[in-house]
């Protein structure tokens, strides 16, 4: 069997990638590992930033399910529980189904697989109740279960602060916000939300070990020197039943590497990450890849990735023609961009210098 | 206990029935379809298994079926991702002691 | 600027890092050059086998002077590279299979007084409770066995250079050249290695060396492919072969299971443009080898697949490797074109290609491994 577009994940990035594609007259498939599609966006119950354009003051899990409906309405097939283990030469896709594998061909392949949290290890980190701060965000918004009652979050980035603020919300007890960095990376707005319950935030500190039998009884932090080591003499014991990690995420590229995708170390991106031009096409022709699986960032431009590498496909494919396909990305671009200005686009956009010495752009060719 | 009854965004949680299942011969109660592991955390579990090398407890970690801390023998069936395995009914399941063992022992008899 | 060395090796498989080993320990200074990585290649992607059973005859005396320098590696090299020495079943399934075995049994201890023999389903049910119904009897070799391939290459690594070897990755050899016929220096896209030795241990890349020296042999690469299952308590720990050679694997000291297999067309899978870098991938062969393995194992159906992986072997057209010195080109010595069993016999090719650099008699006989056994090829 063969499939115009087989998208693989159904987050914010490929279902609007599904979405756009469809919009143009594909026959699209989405396949998730998941027993719910959204990926990430349904634990996201905070309000988004960016502006109109981009669903600012929108919630995560509204904008969730506004796309499965757009998909819907546009006959995007999305197969849930079915993860892909394969991605093969000839753009040939293996998922698994329960005990079957189903094999599929298609003319264009987007992995919008997202990213995985990362860890740091430290005395006592394998212990029950030293979690990932992602999985805290799981138990509580998805399932209704709070993690723990009193917490330590280990890093003060945007996952950090979120996530302590809707773990109050959760109504968990935040005993305190930890970072080895000297300032909070993380969102002001939610920060200033986490400080003013009277969380204390220890910037300039890290975790030295979890305590306990079975289970995280109490955790210990200390001061960091300037070569981020523990300073004898400032460690403070924490009364706390888990600790929740915020160290970072690492895309997810395992499909990409395997389909023989170029890739680069790119810190700035979260690691290793396959080179994408600006239309988020790869070294392997016919196959894309967009938001965090491509290199971390967040979910608006996830989004919009998502829908540039769906309108590609489509151009690929002769499903619009190269002038009207080409200014939608443009205009796609622009709306990246502007989403980008600040810090952290700064960051994006070298590494997008870095890969296009790699990989040229398309979109500067002549029609 | 550790459900959340009301929260302030989302409101009430959209649970399935009440159901009970074993957790080592021990009866407990949880939601239908919530993960395994959400059905423990709320009736206080956090030790799914123990170590094959060093008979350490290990529990969740990552709660979307990708590090595999969490397995636990679930209906006989050793290395089963309680994070991601919906709970149903009357299921048996077992805290793991190291690698766990095939179901159906010698395929030849 | 050119640095001088007495040997220079290429290629950080296996069998490359063992002749290091070997050299280093003998006082030479060495260089190993790859151009990715250690283990990149077949090295980094096979079984793991170390079995004398079902050998080629030409290959058996050094599989069998391996097994003996394997019982003593991890002591040697200072790592434990999991050998575990449970035996080899060949597993038979029908009376011609068994017929043909236990004759090629009889041979293998007659003709190298290798201790193997064939077992019936009942001596075979007491080595071995899983195997399906339809398996009669197996040859069994108490003395074969299987380690960790990326330990073991590994470890050949870090000894030599401890002994003074240096390793050099992501380095590619551009050209040998000879001065007066003889090996003068080896050329990289980095540097000039000034060196009268040089060892081709390339594997894939072994044809295009040879070919830098005038030499040529019929090898070419083949696709193969591996797969790991999820761990559990052991439940054997025999190296698994068969009659037909249809699949082959065993369960790791961890508890996974490592199983290798094929589809059958595996000489044309390759389209030969990756460059040796780029692993090629086919959807077909996991799938394959799992039905295979689960008609002699019925009951490992319920273990989930962790992870596969493909790569490329050497294959020579006679399937053994070309080994030792090349007089027609003093100074160059092969040990390339393992075609897929190379692992095994790695401490053994480590020992005899150092002993043959030395200018001692080695302690397999190599005649049967010369470069132009093929005859000439234009």
């Amino acid at each position: 069997m063969r499939r115009d577009l087989i998208v693989v994940g159904a987050g914010p990035a490929g279902l609007c990638a599904a979405i756009e594609a469809a919009g143009q007259g594909l026959d699209v498939v989405v396949y998730d590992e998941n027993a719910k599609p959204g990926g990430q966006l349904f634990k996201q119950i905070h309000k988004f930033f960016g502006s109109k354009e981009h669903r600012a003051r929108e919630r995560g899990f509204r904008i969730g399910e506004q796309l499965l409906q757009e998909a819907a309405d546009l006959g995007v097939e999305v197969v849930l529980g079915a993860p892909v283990i394969g991605l093969y030469q000839g753009l040939t896709v293996q998922a698994q189904i329960d005990a079957r594998i189903e094999r599929v061909r298609a003319n264009g392949v987007i992995l919008a697989t997202g990213a995985s949290e990362n860890m740091i290890p430290f005395p006592g980190w394998t212990l029950p109740g030293v979690i990932g701060a992602g999985a805290a965000q799981t138990m509580a918004n998805l399932h209704g279960i709070r993690p723990g009652n009193d917490l330590l979050m280990v890093g003060c980035g945007n996952v950090g602060v979120v996530v302590a603020y809707q773990m109050l919300q959760a109504g968990c007890r935040v005993r305190a916000m930890i970072d080895a960095g000297s300032t909070i990376g993380g969102y002001g707005v939610h920060a200033a939300k986490v400080a003013r319950t009277g969380v204390p935030f220890h910037l300039g500190h890290t975790i030295v070990r979890a305590e306990g039998d079975a289970r995280v009884e109490s955790a210990t932090i200390a001061q960091v020197d300037d070569r981020w080591q523990p300073v004898p003499g400032t460690e403070k014991q924490l009364d706390v039943d888990t600790v929740c990690l915020a160290v970072g995420l690492s895309p997810s590229i395992q499909l990409a590497a395997m389909a023989g995708c170029r890739m680069l170390h790119l810190p700035e991106m979260g690691g290793r990450v396959p080179v994408r031009r600006e239309d988020c096409s790869t070294s392997v022709s016919g196959l894309y890849v967009v938001g965090d699986a491509g290199g971390i960032e967040e979910a608006s431009s996830a989004m919009i990735q998502g829908r540039m590498a769906g309108m590609a496909c489509a151009m690929e494919q002769g499903f619009i023609s190269p002038v009207v396909g080409k200014d939608r990305l443009r205009m796609l671009r622009d709306s990246l961009d502007r989403l980008r200005e600040g810090p952290f686009g700064e960051r994006i956009r070298g590494a997008e210098n870095r890969m296009q010495a790699v990989l040229p752009s398309r979109l500067e060719e002549t029609a | 206990m550790n459900r959340i009854s009301e929260h302030p965004v989302l409101g009430t949680f959209a649970k399935g029935r009440s159901v009970v299942f074993r957790l080592d011969g021990r009866a407990m109660e949880g939601c239908e379809g919530e993960p395994i592991a959400a059905a423990l955390r709320a009736a206080g579990v956090l030790v799914h298994r123990q170590t094959a090398r060093r008979n350490e407890p290990r529990g969740v970690f990552c709660a979307i079926g990708r590090c595999t801390d969490c397995v636990m023998v679930v209906d006989g069936r050793p290395n089963v991702r309680t994070c991601v395995e919906p709970l149903r009914e009357g299921m048996q399941i077992q805290t793991q002691y190291g690698l766990g063992t095939l179901r159906h022992e010698g395929a030849g008899s | 600027m050119a640095t001088s060395w007495d040997a220079v090796i290429i290629g950080a498989g296996v069998n490359g890092c063992a002749i290091a080993y070997n050299l280093a320990k003998r006082g030479l200074r060495v260089v190993i050059l790859d151009k990715t990585d250690v283990c990149a290649q077949a090295s980094g992607q096979n079984g793991g086998g170390v079995r004398q059973s079902a050998r080629d005859p030409r290959e058996l005396p050094l599989a069998m002077l391996s097994v003996s320098l394997f019982s003593s590696l991890a002591e040697e090299l200072d790592q434990d590279v999991e050998y575990v020495q449970a035996g080899n079943l060949r597993l038979c399934t029908t009376s011609e299979q068994e017929t043909a075995m236990r004759a090629a049994v009889a041979q293998q201890r007659v003709d190298f007084g290798l201790d193997v023999r064939y077992v019936d389903r009942g001596e075979l049910e007491a080595l071995n409770q899983h195997l399906a119904e339809w398996v009669v009897g197996a040859s069994y070799c108490p003395t074969d066995g299987h380690a960790n391939p990326l330990l073991t290459t590994y470890a050949f690594a870090r000894k030599a250079c401890e002994l003074g070897a240096e390793l050099r990755t992501g380095e590619t050899v551009t050209r040998i050249r000879l001065s007066r016929g003889t090996v003068r220096s080896v050329v990289t896209d980095r540097e000039v290695y000034s060196t009268g030795l040089v060892i081709n241990a390339a594997g894939i890349g072994g044809r295009a060396v040879a070919n830098m020296v005038g030499l040529d042999f019929p090898m070419t690469p083949v696709f193969t492919e591996v797969l790991v299952t999820e761990a559990r308590e052991p439940m054997f720990a025999q190296m698994i072969g068969t009659a037909s050679s249809d699949f082959y694997g065993h369960q790791t000291t961890h508890g996974s299971f490592v199983w290798g297999g094929f589809v059958g067309y595996e000489t044309f899978l390759h389209d030969g443009h990756h460059g040796g870098t780029q692993r090629p991938n086919y959807p077909e062969v996991a799938s394959a080898i799992c039905r295979t393995v689960l008609r002699y194992f019925p009951g490992l159906g319920e273990l989930n697949v962790i992870r596969t992986w493909g790569g490329l072997i050497a294959q020579v057209a006679d399937k053994v490797p070309v080994l030792g010195p090349v007089p027609e080109v003093p100074g160059y010595i092969s040990a390339t074109g393992f075609s897929g069993h190379g692992f095994g016999i790695a401490p053994a090719v480590g020992r005899v290609i150092g002993q043959a650099v030395l200018g001692e008699t080695p302690d397999v006989d190599l005649s049967p491994f010369t470069a132009d056994r093929f005859g000439p090829v234009h």
